[in-house]
């Protein structure tokens, strides 16, 4: 599958699977550039405004992503020469012990407690940023190999909550119940002793408990005794144990996947497939209703709402936001041809359709 | 005033809204989907949505927890947690 500049670009082993899930390509979300990031601020424009930007140096990337085996190995697999800062980042990860593991490399336990109690770092703290990220072109070292995260987060969506539902709510989830699953079928493939496995099941992470923070983790010390014991026969050879679940997974059709991932895995491929049909449908409900949103400011008759997303508000001209009241429940023609007849305004298929994607109308039906 | 010297201006203002509503007819206004700016930035103080907070997929391995039974991994962890907390309060005054 090639991918062209109207789809959302993938990594290669997921962009198959995801393909061949939803039966066609994704459309882009060209709101959301990293080479030009959009929530960074352009110019003066935007200063002394209640604006959130991102630090130019740090975008997004705040963040560091819990990589399953089967993507470390793939990107230690990666020889191409524009993947070798990736490879080197994720080389160091390993060599510094902290948060790896047989699974694949996960977060310090003092990142997470970092991560999870501090406020408006996001886009900002250059103590949180990713490891991965290459300063030189603010550009992802492991981009072909990303993990579920990485792969659906975006700060905008071009259809809003659409958008949002089909890569956070569904399509996020999927593919990390498919990297958990699958992280745990490569060691069983391996395989990894049992002595090891017993050891790695007891760790606070492996039903996803939070995890403690001692005083090792603090001064970034590794308990050698522990690492020994849940690498096994492994130890000294994490390389190889990584690139043999890459070579495991990488084979697989999505269906083979989808199998390997259990019933939880196929609730979220149904899920992410009726999303899917969502995205790229240009059907607009009917009845409509105003749905509720913050309004965050008013300015040169422009109110800026916030909806679905913080990270995505929406400026709304003061003459739309007078016509919204229309939409109380009648059909969706007949508040048009109201708008039309009483105010002398068309609006556009395409600005209602907006609206709700952006959820200022939603459905009479929407539970949201 | 009587009712009959009223019914003139009445009919007036009539006249004028209808005479309104023509013009605006006449002039139909239209509106697109550009009408709506999806601005750079997000809005400040807002950020209950946080991005990316998820992903226990991966272990960890550096816990130091070596052969203690999970029973007392559990009791260990509830004391620690809650050493954390008040460790969190102090730091924060």
């Amino acid at each position: 599958m090639v991918s062209n500049t109207n789809s959302e670009p993938l990594p290669p082993l997921y962009e198959k699977w995801i393909v061949d899930l939803v039966g066609g390509t994704i459309p882009r979300e060209s709101r959301a550039t990293c080479d030009n990031c959009a929530m960074c601020a352009a110019g003066t424009a935007d200063a002394g405004s209640q604006a959130y930007f991102f630090d130019p140096t740090i975008k997004c990337c705040t963040f560091i992503p819990t990589l399953p085996n089967f993507l470390v190995g793939r990107i230690l697999s990666d020889t191409d020469p524009t993947a070798q800062a990736g490879r080197a980042s994720v080389e160091k990860r390993i060599a510094e012990g902290i948060g790896v593991s047989p699974l694949g490399l996960a977060r310090s336990a003092v990142y997470s407690l970092l991560y999870n109690n501090s406020e408006d770092f996001f886009g900002r703290s250059r103590s949180l940023r990713c490891p991965h990220y290459i300063e030189d072109g603010g550009r992802c070292g492991v981009w072909r190999n990303r993990n579920s995260t990485c792969v659906t987060w975006f700060c905008k969506h071009v259809r809003g909550s659409v958008g949002y539902t089909f890569w956070r709510d569904s399509l996020h989830q999927l593919l990390q119940i498919v990297e958990k699953a699958l992280s745990r079928w490569c060691l069983l493939q391996l395989p990894l002793g049992n002595d090891a496995l017993r050891q790695l099941v007891r760790s606070e992470n492996w039903s996803g408990d939070a995890v403690t923070v001692t005083g090792d983790m603090l001064d970034n010390r590794v308990d050698r005794k522990a690492y020994a014991l849940v690498w096994g026969e492994w130890l000294g050879r994490e390389h190889e144990l990584f690139q043999r679940c890459a070579e495991l997974v990488s084979p697989l059709s999505w269906a083979e996947a989808l199998a390997l991932s259990g019933p939880e895995a196929r609730v979220f491929a149904r899920l992410t497939q009726e999303a899917y049909e969502r995205l790229v449908s240009q059907e607009i409900a009917s009845p409509l209703h105003v749905g509720p949103f913050q309004l965050v400011q008013i300015k040169n008759g422009v109110s800026r709402i916030n909806t679905y997303n913080t990270y995505d508000p929406l400026d709304v001209p003061q003459a739309v936001m007078e016509l919204l009241h229309y939409f109380d429940g009648r059909p969706t023609e007949h508040a048009l041809a109201a708008i039309a007849s009483e105010r002398g305004i068309s609006l556009d298929s395409a600005l209602v359709q907006k609206m709700v994607d952006f959820k200022v109308l939603v459905p009479q039906e929407s539970g949201d | 005033m009587s009712m009959k010297e009223q019914d003139p201006l009445q009919v007036v203002r009539a006249k004028k809204r209808s005479r309104r509503r023509t013009l605006l007819k006449s002039a139909l206004l239209a509106l697109g989907a550009s009408a709506l700016i999806q601005p750079s930035g997000g809005v400040l103080g807002l950020t209950q949505d946080a991005p990316k907070k998820e992903d226990r997929t991966a272990q960890v391995a550096n816990k130091g927890t070596t052969d203690g039974t999970k029973k007392k991994a559990t009791s260990k962890k509830g004391t620690k947690k809650k050493k954390y907390e008040d460790t969190k309060k102090e730091g924060r005054r």
